[in-house]
């Protein structure tokens, strides 16, 4: 009971003429970002992090949560009309979406795209909103040695399931966590990696790091390829069909359940939310053969999926301070920067600003709705604007979005240094958001692992011998020795 | 496409790097005249990390050599493209040369911009119609003009945020 009255509160808090246009305006521009091959509903909240940095915390929230699902929603316009996903959330709606297209269906396509998202996000709603509160309960009883082992857990997680070569991506993970390591340390406060200068002794922070790895680094991808010729398919009748929904209702449930759940596991996301939404729709359909051909059903299951991921990864942001993907990682960042702190006692201490996220993502929700029934012929125009005008502009808003936050020049040089550096390792097979997470969490884990030993004054036993911490550990080790294994097997086969 | 060779020699920049870490980490102070736990020494998760950098490094080193790599002709890893050297030069220009010398943003932005979409517009002319140079010129320009100015406005005066 007290939880609907906070978040009536919260819902009545968003009906401001500024908080509306703020919705609005914010998820117009998410979903441009989504519609632009090359940035990524990450970019797009490290960019808008540093705009709306002198802004009330939840005016903020709600500006980044807007982009953050207009994002996603918007990347599936691209993989339909062009064949070329958005944003990687996308991938999986492409294969049938553009099947659709060539059929000369492009506006059903994206009317399916508009029920599945739309549905996937109200059910991933409802979850932030019931399961939110219970993940803090639990996480209250959480000590050092179950944050240390859920934190690493994300970062390999992320390093197992968002890049081709686990081993790879765990690297990018370490080198995240080492990142977070540079300046003073949290306990001591005493200089690391400084090498006597003070502006690394202030950190590496983390928007301008995540603006060369997201920004700079894509930008150096996009503009060292020639452009390619892309021919837009016609676009029929683009309204959402109620039948569609009715037809699917079991697939839409399923997926928005595995969208959730594949958002909360710690790096996880919103790609594998839609592909496994995807894997599993096809799995039970009875129309298996059309998967891949123009397949309503696969089409509705990756929206679902991948939109319900969202909420699923703000969930253990908000309850746990590990956030489910790497956009949610950077939304974390901002929540802290405007002075939230995100944990298991963010429902102790502001109660009301978990139940603000719920009503935020409902109401970005609501506006994806309306862009998806007005505006999409409009937004079309955008994938017009060749790149060669696109990505300079960008690049622009990278180096302000890098130097905004603190106003630091060097911010500017780090956001130089690792988009270079994830370039570079991006061409050779590297994930970045694994790097991504482990920036996050690098702090977590490197305070939560010291204050255990001192708790246990060294003894490692109750990192495995406490319940949960036990569990989290076997999971942990599980994930790196199943894939040590395929790694052995593929040596033995290649020897 | 990444070939052994390069997984080699990446495998072994991770081994190298993550053998630093360990070695710094190992030197740095444990702050014993303060009598700290010495379980809360600040080098204990680095140390940790380049040790894991190193023990990963060594795998993916390992596995490209049983890939191949350590052949001749299995591949180093690509050098970078006269396009990725061009973008690279503009971007340093921009954001490491021209910035925090005191000059208006808008008129550095828009130098780079004018700049810099034009070369790739010029690059990339085979992907769209051709244009006249006037016409590209002017059309560029008009653009970058545009670009720098709005996004001054926006963040300037609008979201009052400091530009560098």
């Amino acid at each position: 009971m007290e939880g609907l009255t906070l978040l009536a509160t919260s819902l009545a808090g968003l009906l401001g003429p500024w908080q509306i246009l703020y919705a609005l305006g914010a998820t117009l521009l998410g979903i441009v970002v989504g519609i632009l091959p090359g940035l990524s509903a990450t970019l797009g909240i490290a960019l808008m992090t540093t705009l709306t940095v002198n802004m009330a915390a939840t005016d903020a929230i709600l500006v980044l949560v807007c982009v953050y699902v207009g994002a996603i929603y918007g990347g599936s316009r691209t993989g339909i009309l062009l064949n070329i996903p958005g944003t990687a959330a996308n991938a999986a709606a492409t294969l049938d979406g553009h099947a659709l297209a060539k059929q000369g269906k492009a506006g059903h396509a994206m009317g399916i795209s508009t029920s599945g998202s739309v549905a996937g996000s109200l059910f991933g709603v409802l979850c932030l909103a019931t399961l939110t509160p219970l993940l803090a309960e639990v996480a209250l009883k959480f000590q050092a040695f179950e944050f240390f082992w859920l934190a690493l857990l994300g970062v390999l997680m992320s390093g197992s399931l968002t890049g081709n070569d686990p081993l790879k991506g765990w690297l990018m993970g370490f080198l995240g966590l080492f990142t977070a390591q540079v300046g003073l340390d949290g306990i001591h406060a005493h200089a690391r990696f400084t090498f006597g200068t003070n502006d690394l002794a202030g950190g590496i922070a983390l928007i301008p790091a995540l603006v060369g790895a997201f920004g700079f680094a894509e930008i150096l991808m996009v503009l060292s390829e020639p452009a390619k010729k892309a021919a837009l398919n016609a676009v029929d009748s683009i309204l959402p069909r109620i039948a569609d929904v009715l037809k699917y209702w079991k697939t839409i449930l399923r997926s928005g359940a595995i969208g959730v759940f594949m958002g909360i596991l710690p790096g996880v996301g919103e790609d594998m939310g839609a592909w496994v939404s995807y894997a599993a729709a096809k799995r039970f359909s009875r129309e298996r053969e059309q998967f891949g051909r123009g397949s309503i059903e696969g089409m509705m299951a990756a929206e679902t999926g991948d939109n319900a991921a969202i909420p699923g990864a703000i969930i253990p942001a908000l309850a746990l301070a590990v956030p489910g993907s790497a956009p949610a990682a950077v939304l974390m960042a901002a929540m802290i920067i405007h002075g939230v702190q995100p944990g298991p006692m963010l429902m102790v201490n502001q109660p009301q600003f978990a139940y603000d996220v719920v009503a935020i993502t409902f109401m970005a929700t609501l506006c994806i709705l309306v862009f998806g029934l007005m505006m999409v012929r409009p937004l079309m125009w955008v994938l017009r604007v060749p790149r060669a005008i696109i990505m300079p502009i960008v690049f622009v808003l990278c180096t302000v979005g890098a130097y905004a936050i603190a106003s630091r020049v060097f911010d500017i040089w780090v956001m130089l240094g690792v988009g270079v550096l994830c370039f570079f390792l991006r061409r050779n097979g590297f994930p970045v958001a694994p790097f991504v997470l482990g920036v996050v969490l690098g702090d977590i884990v490197d305070k939560s692992l010291r204050r255990g030993l001192v708790i246990s004054d060294g003894d490692l036993t109750p990192f495995f011998s406490r319940p949960i911490a036990g569990v989290l550990a076997a999971i942990v080790l599980a994930t790196v020795l199943l894939q040590f294994h395929a790694v052995r097997r593929i040596i033995l086969r290649e020897v | 496409m990444v070939t052994p060779r390069a997984d080699l020699g990446i495998g072994l920049g991770w081994v190298a790097f993550g053998a630093l870490v360990l070695a710094a980490s190992w030197r740095m102070d444990r702050l014993e005249s303060l009598n700290i736990n010495p379980w809360s020494a600040p080098g204990l998760m680095p140390g940790v990390l380049g040790a894991l950098m190193t023990l990963f490094g060594v795998a993916l080193a390992v596995r490209a050599a049983a890939q191949g790599g350590l052949r001749r002709r299995a591949g180093a890893p690509g050098i970078p493209s006269a396009r990725t050297g061009l973008a690279l030069a503009l971007c340093f220009a921009f954001a490491a040369g021209l910035l925090g010398h005191g000059w208006p943003f808008w008129l550095t932005a828009f130098g780079f911009l004018f700049v810099a979409i034009l070369v790739f517009r010029i690059l990339d002319r085979d992907a769209g119609r051709p244009a006249s140079a006037g016409r590209l010129v002017l059309s560029t320009a008009a653009s970058a003009l545009a670009a720098a100015l709005a996004i001054s406005l926006v963040f300037e005066k609008v979201f009052l945020v400091r530009l560098p």
